[in-house]
């Protein structure tokens, strides 16, 4: 044990003892918690060198992973002895003496919702927004800019050497985020430590979150082509700033006001280092199982083509109302995504074109080499989809509205100005045409918007609730009409007409369409049998109280089978003597459906008996959930 | 504590919570590993993974893990580690392209964390101050050093490695309410040791 030997000449022996001791030496200082220099050492025992380096870097290896473990260990272990015993907590009287970095002070109380802080950092806070396994959000104020912000604070606090260190150079990557501006991109303004929990500061966005959108607003395909387009963009930029969401699902897209959609939520994905109270493998459920990406929910590393999967996986859910791998648990739906394992049939529906079918699949391929390679690219291929498909029967329905607007002001003033809606003029005013006896065949032509083009209510039943509806009707020159609506409840409703296009001598109807080309009129439950008349008079248009006895008690009509449209009109359709019931398909089918077509044909003679032309269509309308067409 | 004493003992002790003896046993095997770990490290692969990243990031997860170790003889104990290093080789390898070279401090030392980020965080380490132990674990080491044997024991299984008190009372061959009973005075020691260091701080300060 005496100090090193001093003689000049030495054996591989008493080289080997003699690195031994200084190694020796060197753990004894350590374990003492001296601050001790590998490089003082090695200049001190030149003689022994190369072996005692390497001997020394052998310890320092041990060593540092000790210290790293105990570290580790160490908050959790505090953790662990503040949930056993109160007493440990607030035993000792030198607690506030201890307050600061001693270790063995209690953790900061880790979000407890009943309390609200009254500020975190230079914010106010107003309220709270959510509160989640890892952080709480808040709605809050920051008084100096004047503005309403989103305050999200860590459950867990992070008061290792380093950790705010990473904290803050994660937070500036999301700051640089925050100054590309995208439109579609929630912006980080600030971060900070509140005690000893890290917290991020975003813009507030009022809005409604994609899943409550697309559930008010059911959105066409078209539409959900183009949100998906935008969001693709958004993804794009933040992939170009390195930074991977890893969380992509509907709840993590707000639509503004304004119907912007808004990718939010970069922060907790980012960071989860920071937010994840144990160090967690990579990748691993730190996303929500049922968009998962199946390389995410095996925990394996994760890129950006995980988002592309997560987006598909959002844009499946816009297209058939469902997450794909919804599961009554978390395991699962882990089960499902590991597996990528979702119901692609759901996407073979009405409205859903073959393009977009394509687009959905490819960017939910289970392997990623399959995917879309990037964001970018994804958002390419929605854009050249949305590009393809004509959009002018929207632009045409407005520019005739427009022009029917401007040249003829009286059209559209008149119908607002009635009870009823006249495609001549108001029931004041002469009527513009009231030579043209001929009583033609009035016409309504149910449609059902998806991707911004009709499709005829024959192909597209049975309804859904949320389906976007369209009545146009064509109805002969000189007349006045009204359209009405018999819900599956049984109640009448009218529904001012809005006049499309007016008559020319080529043909010599005036076109009407409810609701108005830029609003949406979205099918509401209850599910049933609903009923759409259009009737038309030569003085006036018909008013609700001419109909409603015609119509009968509010009763609700018999369900009709589910692929059953019933068209009827004054000549009964088609010169025949029965109500027509037309399938799908085009296919024009005389069929008896019982109860239906006996309501129908009830109507039907009443109808014919006031007005001289009439035609109505009556089509099942079922619950999403219900069976598939 | 434990320098002398067969494998079995220093294993034994080591799943204990006796951190000397762990490092012993690391230390002692940790030649016969490096090879190891080296002769499977694909050739393509040497120049951009470091072996000493490999034991660095193992021997975190020997350290952390200990307590649940199994293995109650040598061999068992390096089939143990040696499992450990596999698969923080092929950890390794998938995850090389994220690999954070430059987080791997420089230096004689050179003890590499590329492991996980979190590591980096968790050991406050610089490369000059690689061999100062950070404030606080050298407080929490001492502490627990000065602790008497059992009830360090006591506060490594329960506490460190989360065990439940059946399962520390299993491990230490005790009756779950004579652990109830040691951890509340483990703890209580701790407590009192480590006021005791800060408020010697503050007044020397």
């Amino acid at each position: 044990m005496g100090g090193p030997s001093e003689t000049g000449e030495k054996g591989p022996q008493e080289r080997a003892e003699r690195t031994r001791q200084v190694v020796s030496e060197f753990r004894s200082h350590y374990d003492r918690g001296e601050a001790v220099s590998a490089e003082a050492i090695v200049a001190e025992h030149q003689d022994l060198m190369p072996e005692l380096g390497e001997k020394l870097k052998k310890v320092c290896l041990v060593l540092n992973a000790g210290d790293e473990a105990l570290a580790q260990r160490w908050t959790d272990a505090r953790k662990r002895m503040d949930e056993d015993t109160v007493s440990f907590r607030t035993g000792g009287s030198s607690a506030g003496a201890s307050n600061d970095a001693a270790p063995t002070g209690p953790l900061p109380n880790t979000g407890d919702e009943q309390d609200l802080p009254a500020q975190i950092g230079k914010y106010r806070v107003i309220g709270l927004l959510a509160s989640g396994g890892q952080a709480i959000a808040y709605r809050a104020a920051d008084d100096t800019l004047r503005r309403d912000v989103v305050v999200k604070v860590s459950r867990s606090a992070r008061d290792r050497a380093g950790e705010r260190e990473q904290f803050f150079k994660q937070g500036r990557i999301l700051g640089q985020l925050g100054q590309l501006n995208h439109p579609n991109l929630e912006r980080v303004l600030d971060c900070g430590f509140d005690e000893d929990r890290p917290f991020l500061v975003m813009d507030y966005i009022g809005g409604r979150n994609l899943a409550q959108y697309s559930r008010d607003t059911r959105l066409s395909p078209r539409e959900s082509a183009a949100m998906v387009a935008k969001i693709a963009r958004a993804l794009a930029a933040a992939h170009c700033c390195g930074v991977i969401h890893r969380d992509i699902k509907p709840h993590n897209i707000v639509v503004d006001k304004g119907g912007e959609p808004r990718l939010i939520d970069f922060g907790l994905a980012l960071l989860c280092d920071a937010w994840q109270s144990e160090p967690i493998p990579s990748g691993w459920l730190t996303g929500t199982a049922a968009y998962m990406a199946p390389e995410q929910a095996r925990g394996e590393e994760v890129d950006a083509r995980s988002d592309v999967f997560g987006l598909g996986a959002v844009f499946y859910f816009l297209l058939t109302g469902k997450a794909p791998f919804a599961a009554p648990s978390l395991l699962a739906a882990i089960d499902r995504a590991k597996r990528c394992d979702f119901d692609r049939q759901a996407l073979n529906r009405p409205g859903i074109g073959r393009g977009l079918r394509k687009i959905c699949l490819k960017a939910m391929a289970a392997d990623r080499e399959d995917r879309y390679q990037t964001a970018e690219a994804l958002a390419r291929a929605l854009e050249r989809w949305l590009a393809l498909r004509p959009k002018w029967l929207w632009s045409a329905a407005a520019v005739a509205v427009c022009l029917v607007a401007g040249a003829i002001g009286v059209y559209l003033l008149a119908p607002r100005g009635s009870a009823g809606m006249a495609p001549g003029a108001a029931q004041s005013a002469p009527p513009l045409v009231q030579t043209v006896p001929a009583p033609a065949d009035a016409k309504i032509q149910v449609t059902v918007w998806q991707n911004d083009a009709p499709l005829p209510l024959a192909r597209a039943i049975p309804l859904r609730t949320g389906d976007d509806l369209r009545i146009e009707c064509r109805v002969p020159e000189g007349l006045f009409a009204a359209l009405f609506w018999l819900d599956a409840a049984g109640q009448l409703y009218e529904l001012p007409l809005q006049v499309m296009s007016d008559p020319t001598p080529q043909e010599p109807f005036t076109r009407l369409v409810w609701p108005d080309p830029d609003q949406a009129n979205v099918l509401a439950p209850p599910p049933g049998t609903e009923v759409v008349l259009v009737c038309a008079g030569r003085e006036a248009p018909p008013s609700k109280d001419e109909v409603a006895p015609l119509v009968g008690p509010a009763q609700p009509w018999p369900e009709l089978p589910e692929r059953l449209v019933v068209e009827f009109d004054q000549n009964s359709a088609c010169g025949g003597p029965e109500p027509v019931a037309r399938g799908p398909g085009n296919e024009y089918r005389k069929r008896l459906v019982g109860a239906v077509l006996e309501r129908a044909e009830t109507l039907r003679r009443r109808l014919s008996e006031r007005f001289p032309v009439f035609c109505g269509v009556a089509f099942p309308h079922v619950e999403p959930d219900g069976p598939a067409p | 504590m434990a320098e002398d004493g067969g494998s079995e003992t220093l294993i034994e002790q080591a799943v204990l919570g006796n951190r000397r003896a762990l490092e012993e046993l690391l230390l002692d095997y940790h030649d016969d590993l490096a090879r190891d770990v080296a002769s499977r490290l694909p050739a393509d692969l040497q120049a951009v993974i470091d072996v000493d990243d490999i034991l660095h990031a193992t021997y975190l997860k020997v350290f952390i893990g200990i307590a649940h170790c199994r293995a109650r003889s040598k061999s068992a104990f390096r089939a143990w580690v040696r499992t450990i290093a596999h698969n923080q080789l092929a950890d390794a390898q998938k995850h090389r392209r994220h690999e954070r070279r430059e987080a791997v401090p420089h230096g004689t030392e050179g003890t590499g964390t590329a492991d996980l980020a979190n590591c980096v965080a968790a050991s406050g380490s610089t490369p000059s101050g690689k061999l100062q132990r950070a404030e606080s674990v050298r407080a929490v080491q001492a502490a627990l050093a000065s602790l008497p044997e059992a009830y360090r024991q006591a506060i490594w299984l329960r506490y460190f490695h989360g065990l439940s008190v059946q399962e520390t009372a299993a491990v230490m061959g005790r009756s779950p309410g004579s652990i109830r009973g040691l951890c509340q005075r483990a703890r209580e020691a701790l407590r009192a040791i480590l006021d005791r260091q800060s408020s010697k701080k503050k007044g020397g300060a």
